[in-house]
């Protein structure tokens, strides 16, 4: 085949580097716009090739109704999915605590 | 027959705001059948036609993967409207033209809406409405501003013509030959069947069997059409074998290929450089060798800024709530004739000492949280993960295992919680792990007590070295961990969406403030409240017969000192081998701060000789008060600013004078009788002034090190095990031990 296509490319950035990337570096590489890659990321997500981490906001109970105030909103991520090791908690929305 | 009009689109594009413009009031909302996703429905006159106009939920794509992109494609397939009318965010052209890419393999006839054309202006993005009705086919495109209005007259004028005129948008033709092949001859499989033909339009059916959609496949297995599924099945077989690509991944590929050339002729980005003002930061912040200093230097200027411009105002507060406040509440109960009783003495010693002892803390960690809530809202501590990335992967670990430990200077107990960000359970279990050796707030109040008692003005050093100290220990236990028990493969690289910086929000950033603030507070009325009363009474106790009463008992004969007498051997390697330091640990097991109130309940109580006699006039104690207050402020200021000499002069060779707002009166170094106690104390138990210096030190990296609080321990087993606690607890008990006496027996040499 010709040339390989972006959407394989996006994952063979992932595969092949040793630093910490963002997503405007990768759109930019690939000259398409950060929402056009946000749409591939979900693509490769949704095949269980990439593993997305949502930002953790909330802590259920820390002593506050309001969940706990020393949460810090962590930025979204993605990584290569591994076969082994993986564990499935959804992380969006509120969390257990102790007690 | 009336015509029926499909409004689709991607979520939150103006649809229902085009909707509404359209059609009025004549509309029905209701839901669809079976589901809970809200159905509209409305009624537009074209010419004296009456036509039917439905908003579809709003969907990215048109698979079977979500509820609203099955009703939306569903309602297409088996209404066979008119006209579908594909609704755009033009300021986000290159992603919504995904959903126009599979609305037109459906074969219906589309009308483009550019809707959002205002917001696209106002990012410069120049979109040629011709052109791209052209790249996509010829098919008609109107520019509009739903919400405003504009255009809905040519969007009417468009949706006219196509009704009088309605002919299929023309399929895009696929690049890749393999795959282009496969899906004509798919298609004329499909056309050879009319049962299928008539439901399905061919290019569609095609497609969505070499996607393996699993409803269609469902859909035509009921059929009775094996058949075709089973060639389906062959032709993935073949695409895969010709260009080692999965096919569903080639039919997503290609539309993004056809987007491509539709975008190229058809928009135009701003001219202006690529790199906006967050990019530009980045390259600086996050740069492979400037990102470490200044990452560290960010660092110090918070530690400068928590420990000196909060000390005018914890001095003041240190001196209302353990001067005057014991002070007025010793006068009253004396008043009340219970000068002597127990009662006064749970209030003042008890009470007041250990949780007064604590409140006195708050300005240092409102400072502390001031200055992460700005880090944190500006968006610099996203960029944390990346700067010290290199220094994790030199250690064997995940550079996103630094994200629950930035957390972790917050508190222990959601630092373990955001270990689930982790995708191995290897790296999530030591990054919680090491996440209790990040300084939490609670440690803070105990560094900046020992460091203004032994160190005076230079505590701040002190706090700044315990935070890099809990840092230094957490990398290098994870490396020897990650080179003994957890050896694995090398951690994969991330990829993170980077917030862009902006100012921090001055509402967001007190809210933050606040609502730490509270935490901190609501702890030391309750947990710290209830462990000071239960202490007070411990203290009272005598720990044997003959050595007093109750309430008439020196501390160290207490129940309480008797306790902590046995324990305080196994700390005198490290210089801090008395009751009190002992006892103080003991309890620092339920929250950090408790350290605090312990030692400020025993050593207040050891020297109990001033009874508050003296009379107490109350307006005037206040008026000094207030004054004070002001004066706090004034200082306060005064140290913002000397956080620029003091770090400029971190350079050799240059030294910054510093203000001084008050002439030398300041300086008087007012030690507060806690301070005293505590420095004699470590005076007396290392030897010497310096010993004592020195063993204050270990004192400070024993608090960093040793298990972390209660509540974070019971975190701990919750996410990772019993099993994985106790070990937690044995190992840092042990680790905290020998780092400390290490701190001290090289230290005493070193200081002499
Ligand atoms: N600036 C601007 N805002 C618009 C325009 N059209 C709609 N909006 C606004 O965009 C927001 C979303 O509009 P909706 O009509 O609810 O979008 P929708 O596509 O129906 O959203 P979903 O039903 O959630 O998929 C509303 O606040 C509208 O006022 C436009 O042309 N320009
Ligand atoms: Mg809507």
């Amino acid at each position: 085949m010709s040339q390989p296509s972006t959407l394989r490319q996006v994952l063979t950035i992932f595969e092949n580097t040793t630093t910490p990337l963002s997503l405007p570096q990768i759109a930019h590489e690939l000259s398409i716009s950060t929402e056009a890659l946000d749409g591939m990321l979900q693509y490769w997500v949704r095949k269980g090739r990439l593993k997305e981490t949502a930002a953790m906001r909330e802590c259920g109970t820390c002593g506050s109704k309001d969940g706990c105030a020393f949460v810090v909103e962590l930025p979204h991520s993605y990584e290569l999915a591994s076969s082994s090791n993986r564990i499935d908690i959804p992380i969006i929305g509120g969390m257990p605590c102790a007690h | 027959m009336a015509f029926t009009i499909a409004l689709a689109g991607n979520p939150n594009v103006g649809k229902s705001t085009l909707f509404n413009a359209l059609t009025g009031s004549h509309q029905h909302v209701g839901n669809w059948p079976g589901k809970t996703v809200e159905k509209k429905e409305g009624r537009l006159q074209l010419d004296g036609q009456d036509v039917l106009v439905v908003d579809l939920p709003g969907t990215y794509s048109l698979t079977a993967y979500s509820l609203e992109e099955i009703i939306a494609r569903d309602y297409i397939l088996d209404e066979q409207p008119a006209a579908v009318i594909a609704v755009v965010d033009a300021s986000n052209l290159e992603r919504n033209l995904y959903l126009v890419a599979q609305l037109l393999e459906m074969s219906k006839p589309v009308i483009v809406v550019l809707n959002m054309t205002d917001t696209a202006a106002s990012r410069g993005l120049k979109i040629d409405a011709q052109r791209l009705g052209q790249a996509l086919g010829g098919i008609p495109v109107v520019e509009t501003i739903g919400n405003r209005s504009v255009g809905v007259d040519q969007l009417k004028q468009a949706i006219r013509q196509v009704l009088r005129n309605p002919s299929p948008a023309p399929l895009p033709a696929p690049q890749q030959r393999v795959l282009a092949s496969e899906l004509a001859a798919l298609e004329q499989q499909i056309a050879a069947d009319p049962a299928l033909s008539q439901r399905y339009t061919t290019r569609w059916l095609a497609t969505k069997l070499l996607e393996a959609d699993p409803v269609v496949q469902e859909a035509l297995t009921a059929r009775g059409a094996e058949a075709l599924l089973q060639q389906a099945e062959a032709a993935q077989g073949r695409i895969e074998e010709a260009t080692g690509e999965d096919a569903e991944t080639l039919v997503v590929d290609q539309r993004y290929a056809f987007i491509a050339t539709v975008i190229q002729g058809a928009l135009r980005r701003p001219a202006q450089a690529v790199l906006t003002r967050s990019d530009r930061i980045d390259r600086l912040v996050t740069h492979r060798i400037w990102g470490l200093p200044i990452f560290l230097l960010m660092m110090w200027v918070v530690f400068q800024f928590t420990a000196n411009v909060s000390a005018p105002y914890l001095d003041w507060i240190d001196g209302f709530v353990n001067g005057s406040l014991y002070r007025w509440v010793g006068a009253l109960m004396t008043a009340l004739g219970l000068g002597d009783s127990w009662l006064r003495a749970l209030l003042t010693d008890g009470i007041i000492a250990g949780v007064g002892g604590v409140v006195v803390f708050i300005p240092v960690l409102m400072c502390l949280y001031l200055a992460l809530a700005l880090l944190e809202d500006s968006g610099y501590m996203a960029r944390a993960a990346f700067v010290m990335d290199r220094v994790m992967r030199l250690m064997g670990l995940h550079g996103k295992s630094f994200l629950p430990m930035i957390v972790g200077f917050g508190c222990t107990v959601p630092a373990v919680y955001a270990t689930r960000t982790l995708e191995n359970e290897k790296d999530r279990k030591l990054t919680g792990f090491l996440a209790t050796f990040m300084s939490c707030g609670a440690r803070l109040p105990v560094y900046v007590m020992i460091g203004t008692a032994f160190f005076g003005a230079a505590s701040g050093n002190l706090v700044f070295a315990m935070y890099l100290l809990g840092i230094a220990v957490a990398l290098a236990v994870g490396f020897g961990f990650k080179h003994t028990v957890y050896r694995g493969q090398p951690p994969a690289p991330f990829v993170m969406e980077l917030p862009p910086y902006r100012l921090p929000r001055a509402s967001d950033v007190l809210r933050q403030v606040w609502r730490r603030t509270r935490g901190f507070v609501r702890r030391a009325g309750t947990l710290i409240m209830t462990v000071s009363m239960v202490l007070w009474l411990l203290v009272a106790i005598p720990g044997r017969p003959g050595v007093g009463t109750f309430n008439a008992v020196a501390p160290q004969d207490s129940l309480f000192g008797r306790m902590s007498s046995l324990l305080a051997p196994v700390f005198a390697p490290a210089g801090f081998g008395t009751w009190q330091a002992a006892g103080s640990l003991v309890t620092g097991f339920l929250a950090k701060e408790v350290v605090i109130a312990t030692m400020s309940q025993i050593y207040v109580g050891d020297e109990d000789s001033e009874a508050p006699a003296e009379a107490v006039n109350f307006p005037a104690e206040l008026a000094a008060s207030l004054l004070d207050f002001g004066k706090a402020a004034a200082l306060t200021v005064q140290e913002i600013f000397n956080i620029v000499p003091r770090t400029v002069n971190l350079l050799p060779f240059v030294n910054l004078p510093e203000v001084s707002f008050f002439s030398d009166a300041g300086e008087e170094e007012d030690t507060s009788s806690l301070e005293a106690a505590l420095v004699q104390s470590f005076t007396v138990s290392a030897g010497s002034e310096r010993a004592g210096q020195v063993a204050a030190v270990a004192f400070s990296v024993f608090v960093l090190l040793y298990v972390p609080c209660m509540v974070a321990v019971s975190a701990m087993r919750h996410e990772f095990g019993a099993r994985w606690m106790w070990a937690q607890i044995g190992f840092t008990l042990a680790l905290a031990w020998f780092a400390a006496v290490l701190v001290f027996q090289v230290g005493r040499l070193v200081a002499g």
